[in-house]
């Protein structure tokens, strides 16, 4: 029978075209050492607070404690642990999701005990992990991207995204999402209500771009929209995702005197008012932006806004420039910066110079959107609700409106912030390549020199580089098929298979040549029984690595998740594809040379 | 020369003898030398400059400031999206104090021209003790999953003995990381898992032929086995030092290390200690039979 017709022979030229595809369409993605990509910083905005309780604890039963989590947590919308309980002194440690000031943490807890002391940025290692871990999983959820995140100081953590620009891993990173929404100033709803995020849906209207989150809200949550909603048909339903309440927004005031009719600034509220354009016949009703705004002077703070910021202090801890570094002179900015310190002042620049002020303002306060609530559903328990926005092309309304689901299904119990962002270019440049593949090169001509030495047949020395080869193809096409990235551990991995593969050619070989054993008696073993025996060694021997990698991919570190799928694959390619293949290949070459022996002897039999 | 001279002349004891005083050599080059530990694994200092005008030579400052301080240096050049100016991240193994900043500093203004004052953040091992304790887990679990795939194979007991061999590799390859003062790195990981991977194929091998196999005395099939071994092994480690050679990469160095020495053991630790007690086990097997028949 031709080789060229062997099932074997035709399923490795089929997988290694796949694997060729494969490789080209969706082309590979390389790690953070060979691609670069994106550093990020990010300060874990946690606080420890130790409390003198006003109720004893006895024995198991933590009540006062718990009585006194459940306050904040209510009142600062935000988790809080309990990390360490004094007996002795009664006194217990909060950890807290979010900054806090004692007077604030005083008013909250009230009567239930004494503030002793607030540790501002401490954050406990459990903490840490675990926010730490949500992060990862919103950039990388399927693990194979390799991101690696790093601790850095006391609650500062550093990301290193592959292949990713900063802009879109600042999107994803950045965000708490803490959901909040309100009726008439009334909170309504929070992310813990939220049971599901649906999928994402968008649609087109004459060039703009609608994009819906649906979400699914726990029965609880409905029913106090019910109530909240009762008789308030029409009036907006606004959705925050991260609202700025703990910081002040400073404007220039030059703002103010081109401002849509929509859009009035409302001086004693400190905020903005956004009035819906009216639709139809039916009524609409205003809102107030729930975060503190003031209008400031770009040259110079004059004495009363310096007083009010620094009377408004008391309670927010930041304060976002609107607009760049440069719109505001360095007198404004330095003053801001002595009332709050260096790293609390922020600013928030325009995405374009055609962003409406109003969008722009939305965007500052985390505004997502505010539906006016129809007056069928006014009063009723309503468990879909969707978060919605427009914007000007397909491909952004797609990634803001996937950035919002994956923000809003891996929350956090923190509140993150920026420190830094930077892209950084690959580290193993364009060298490195160059010697990897001469190293390559070098290897293939190494094991080819063995090969030849130890079997003298360059048939057979052809054989095993071609399957080699081929191996090779199928590896690397197959784990950019999976969006695999390829880095350093990767390219460890395909040298294994590499290496593993030379080992089991090499023992089928070596098994088919020897035909039979020593002293075998004299039963000889046929040619396609030599080769089932070598498969018996390779079975085993690739099950047992596969099970000793398996373990490792799934409680493995980033970078080792790589390294396990990519030699599985490799594994699998071999066993399933190319060491079938090559056995057939290599039979083949041994009955033809047994034939011509055969000939040759029955010739000079003949003479 | 020949290679398989101990299957014919030496005792199971012997042959099992060998391997485990090579061993026990390469644990106290282990344990007196120590490894040390990568920047991954350890604790250290961040220094970030930022706001530069030109992209600095990451590989010059590294090696600049590995020889002030002595220390491991890891060093990536950044750039700032919004402005475009461009920045150095360093990590160090190196806790700094007021002196050590002070010597960055000084470096970096002497001899790359950067009188700007950097963040010194410290830092800590970007493999948490939790992952390490994953990792762990992984080796453990992976050494049951191949003891239970094994056993299923061979269905005797006795083939458990290959763990031990596969272990004592890694023996081996941190005696030889200790021995040049190599890190252990996640590079030196890969090549931990890569040297298991190429262990288990030979004693898998040695398995098969010693006790599946039928024809011949067990140390006649040991023997024919170990040619093949020997050949997929020496195979394996001139691809490495060709590599070697010719890429001159930190990673990949310590990689190659864990290989070349893991390997190098496995040469004894297979061939000597598993087929050792395994030719122990078929030769008392063999005159229990013996005995039963009499």
């Amino acid at each position: 029978m031709s080789l060229y017709k062997e099932k074997r022979i035709l399923l490795l030229a089929g997988v290694c075209l796949l694997a060729a595809v494969l490789l080209v369409t969706p082309g590979l993605r390389y790690g953070i050492d060979i691609a670069g990509g994106s550093r990020i910083v990010l300060e874990l905005e946690t606080s420890q607070a130790t409390i003198q309780l006003a109720t004893q604890i006895v024995g198991d039963n933590l009540e006062p404690a718990e009585e006194i989590i459940g306050l904040i947590q209510d009142n600062m919308l935000t988790s809080v642990k309990l990390v360490a309980l004094d007996r002795t002194a009664n006194t217990a440690t909060f950890e807290i999701g979010r900054s806090v000031s004692s007077d604030i943490l005083a008013s909250i807890i009230d009567n239930k005990g004494q503030v002793i002391s607030i540790e501002e940025g401490k954050i406990s290692d459990q903490t840490r992990e675990e926010v730490t871990n949500l992060l990862q999983t919103r950039v990388d959820p399927a693990g194979l991207l390799g991101v690696q995140s790093r601790p850095m100081g006391a609650n500062l953590v550093l990301f290193e995204v592959p292949a990713m620009d900063p802009e879109r891993a600042k999107a994803l990173l950045g965000q708490t999402g803490r959901l909040e929404a309100f009726i008439e100033n009334t909170l309504v709803m929070t992310a813990d209500d939220i049971e599901t995020v649906g999928s994402i849906r968008i649609q087109e209207t004459s060039g703009v771009y609608k994009y819906e989150v649906p979400l699914r809200i726990s029965q609880d949550g409905a029913n106090e929209f019910a109530t909240a909603s009762q008789g308030k048909g029409n009036y907006p339903f606004v959705i925050y995702l991260d609202r700025p309440d703990d910081a002040i927004l400073l404007f220039n005031n030059q703002l103010l005197t081109n401002m849509p009719a929509s859009l009035t600034y409302d001086n004693t509220a400190r905020t903005f008012r956004i009035s819906p354009e009216t639709q139809g016949t039916s009524e609409t009703h205003s809102y107030d932006l729930l975060v503190s705004f003031i209008p400031i002077s770009k040259d110079n703070l004059d004495n009363a806004t310096l007083q009010t910021i620094q009377e408004m202090h008391a309670t927010k801890s930041r304060a976002i420039f609107l607009g760049s570094v440069t719109d505001f002179s360095e007198n404004v900015t330095g003053s801001a910066k002595a009332i709050f310190t260096e790293n609390k002042v922020e600013y928030f620049p325009k995405t374009s110079e055609t962003e409406t002020t109003t969008s722009w303002i939305q965007r500052a306060c985390g505004l997502q959107s505010a539906p006016a609530i129809s007056t069928d559903i006014a009063g009723q328990a309503k468990r879909d609700v969707e978060i919605s926005g427009s914007r000007g092309t397909y491909e952004s309304a797609e990634s803001e409106a996937s950035n919002l689901k994956i923000v809003l299904q891996q929350r956090l119990p923190v509140k993150v912030s920026f420190v830094g962002e930077s892209s950084i270019p690959p580290r193993l440049g364009s060298e490195f390549a160059f010697d990897i593949l001469k190293a390559a090169i070098a290897a293939v001509i190494a094991v080819g020199v063995l090969v030849y030495l130890r079997y003298r047949r360059p048939l057979i020395v052809g054989a095993i580089m071609l399957t080699m080869g081929s191996e090779v193809l199928v590896t690397i096409g197959i784990a950019s098929g999976l969006r695999q990235t390829i880095g350093l551990a990767e390219i460890a991995a395909v040298l294994a298979v590499i290496g593993t593969g030379v080992e089991q050619q090499l023992i089928i070989t070596d098994e088919v040549l020897r035909r039979g054993l020593p002293k075998a008696g004299p039963r000889s073993v046929s040619l396609s029984g030599r080769i089932g025996k070598a498969f018996a060694v390779i079975f085993a021997a690739a099950a047992t690595t596969i099970a000793a990698l398996a373990t490792l991919f799934f409680v493995g570190y980033g970078a080792m998740k790589g390294f396990a799928i990519v030699m599985i694959i490799g594994i699998l390619a071999a066993i399933i594809v190319t060491r079938p293949a090559y056995g057939r290949i290599l039979n083949a070459i041994v009955s033809r040379e047994t034939t011509k022996a055969e000939k040759t002897q029955v010739k000079a039999a003949q003479q | 020369m020949d290679i398989t001279w101990h299957t014919k002349h030496l005792k199971p004891r012997q042959m099992i003898a060998i391997p485990l005083v090579l061993a026990a050599v390469f644990a106290a080059i282990f344990l007196i030398r120590g490894v040390p530990m990568s920047i991954e694994f350890s604790s250290g200092t961040m220094i970030t400059y930022r706001n530069l005008e030109n992209s600095p030579n990451a590989d010059a400052v590294e090696s600049a400031l590995s020889t002030v301080l002595a220390a491991d240096v890891k060093t990536v050049t950044t750039q700032d999206s919004t402005t475009g100016t461009f920045g150095l991240d360093i990590q160090t193994t190196k806790a700094l104090d007021d002196n050590g900043r002070e010597q960055v500093q000084r470096t970096m203004a002497d001899q790359f021209g950067i009188q700007s004052t950097p963040e010194f953040y410290p830092i800590e091992p970007a493999v948490s003790q939790t992952y390490l304790r994953g990792a762990m887990w992984a080796i453990i679990l992976s050494f049951i999953a191949m003891f239970v795939i094994v056993s299923i194979v061979f269905r005797r007991k006795i083939v458990g003995v290959m763990l031990p061999c596969v272990a004592l590799n890694m023996v081996w390859a941190l005696g030889g990381l200790a021995l040049f003062q190599m890190q252990f790195s996640l590079a030196s990981l890969s090549g931990f898992l890569l040297m298991i991977g190429f262990s288990i194929d030979t004693n898998i091998l040695l398995t098969e032929h010693l006790l599946r196999r039928v024809g011949g005395e067990p140390r006649e099939r040991m023997a024919t086995a170990m040619l093949t071994g020997y050949m997929i092994t020496g195979t394996s480690l001139v691809t490495m030092i060709c590599i070697n050679i010719l890429v001159t990469n930190p990673s990949i160095t310590q990689l190659v290390t864990v290989l070349t020495f893991g390997l190098a053991g496995d040469l004894f630790n297979t061939w000597f200690l598993n087929g050792g007690a395994l030719i122990w086990y078929m030769e008392r097997k063999k005159r229990k039979e013996y005995y039963v028949s009499l």
